[in-house]
C-alpha cells in the first residue's frame, strides 16, 4: 500500500473503514408530508417545545457491522435517573462506542 | 460504581430505526417558505420523505428495553403501554408506517452527500471467505487467513 485509497470493498480491510464517519443531525419527524402534519418528534436544536421525543437523522458506518441509514427516537429518562435508582429500577448506561452515540 | 471505558449514563431511552437498505425511496427537496416559517431559526431546511418498498420493513433496535420515568407518566405510557402520542397515533402505529417525513436543518445538497443508500459503505461481512471444507493440507488455509486478516482492533461489542 503506497498511497491512501478509498475504503476497499474487499473483505479483510477493517482498519480502512474503521474511521468512516458516522453522521447524525437533529431533525423534525412529521406524521404527514411537510409543511402540514403534527410533529411526532424533534431534535432539541430545532426547538425544545416541539416534542418531548427527540429525533435525529443518522447514518452509521461503524466498523464490523452493517452500515445503515435511519433515525433515532429518544425518550427522556428522569433527571440523572435518580428516581429510578431510588425505586430499584436501576440506571441505564450506554456505550460511547456504538455507532450513533450522541449525548 | 466505576464506569467502564466509553460507558456513560444514558439521558434517553433510544430507539434506532434502521431503514431497509435498497428498499426505500428517498426524496429530498428544499423546504418551501411554509416549512421555513414553521421551523424558524435555521438557515437551510430540507424536507425528506422516505417510502418503504412493498414488503419491506424497518428494523428497530432498542424497542422493549426496560424504561421508567416517574417524572413523566405520559412518556412512560407512550413507551411502556403504547398510549397515543399525537392525534391518536401510538409508537407502534408510527413504527409500522410505510412512509416517514422529516425536516432537516441542512441544505439539500449537503444532506444528499451524507444521508442515503448511495453513500453507505458496502454491507459488512466477516473476512473469512466462504470455503470452509477440510483441505488435504490441513490447517494451512486457516493459518494463512489469520495472517492476512488479523486486525489491530477487536470486533466491536455486540451490546448497545
Amino acid at each position: 500500500m503506497s498511497s491512501p485509497a478509498p475504503p476497499a470493498t474487499e473483505a479483510g480491510q477493517p482498519k480502512a473503514i474503521k474511521k468512516a464517519a458516522n453522521f447524525a443531525r437533529d431533525c423534525v419527524v412529521l406524521t404527514t408530508p411537510a409543511p402540514l402534519g403534527p410533529v411526532f418528534a424533534a431534535g432539541i436544536s430545532l426547538g425544545s417545545q416541539l416534542s418531548r421525543i427527540r429525533a435525529r437523522l443518522v447514518r452509521s458506518n461503524a466498523a464490523h457491522s452493517d452500515p445503515w441509514i435511519g433515525f433515532l427516537l429518544r425518550f427522556p429518562l428522569p433527571e440523572k435517573q435518580i428516581t429510578n435508582e431510588e425505586a430499584g429500577f436501576g440506571v441505564r448506561h450506554e456505550s460511547k462506542d456504538i455507532d450513533c452515540y450522541d449525548p | 460504581m466505576a464506569e467502564g471505558v466509553g460507558i456513560v449514563q444514558s439521558e434517553h431511552h433510544t430507539l434506532r430505526v434502521r431503514l431497509p437498505r435498497g428498499q426505500v425511496t428517498v426524496t429530498a427537496e428544499q423546504a418551501t417558505p411554509a416549512v421555513v416559517d414553521r421551523f424558524p431559526g435555521t438557515n437551510h431546511l430540507t424536507v425528506v420523505s422516505v417510502r418503504l418498498a412493498e414488503g419491506a420493513q424497518v428494523r428497530v433496535d432498542g424497542f422493549g428495553m426496560p424504561f421508567k420515568n416517574p417524572q413523566d407518566s405520559e412518556v412512560e405510557g407512550w413507551v411502556n403501554h403504547n398510549t397515543p402520542i399525537i392525534h391518536g397515533m401510538t409508537l407502534v402505529d408510527f413504527l409500522r408506517r410505510r412512509e416517514y417525513h422529516f425536516v432537516v436543518p441542512m441544505s439539500t445538497i449537503n444532506l444528499a452527500k451524507e444521508w442515503g443508500d448511495d453513500v453507505l459503505l458496502p454491507p459488512f461481512s466477516y473476512p473469512y471467505g466462504t470455503e470452509h471444507h477440510w483441505h488435504e493440507d490441513g490447517m494451512d488455509q486457516y493459518t494463512k487467513l489469520l495472517e492476512e486478516t488479523k486486525s489491530a482492533e477487536p470486533f466491536r461489542p455486540a451490546y448497545g
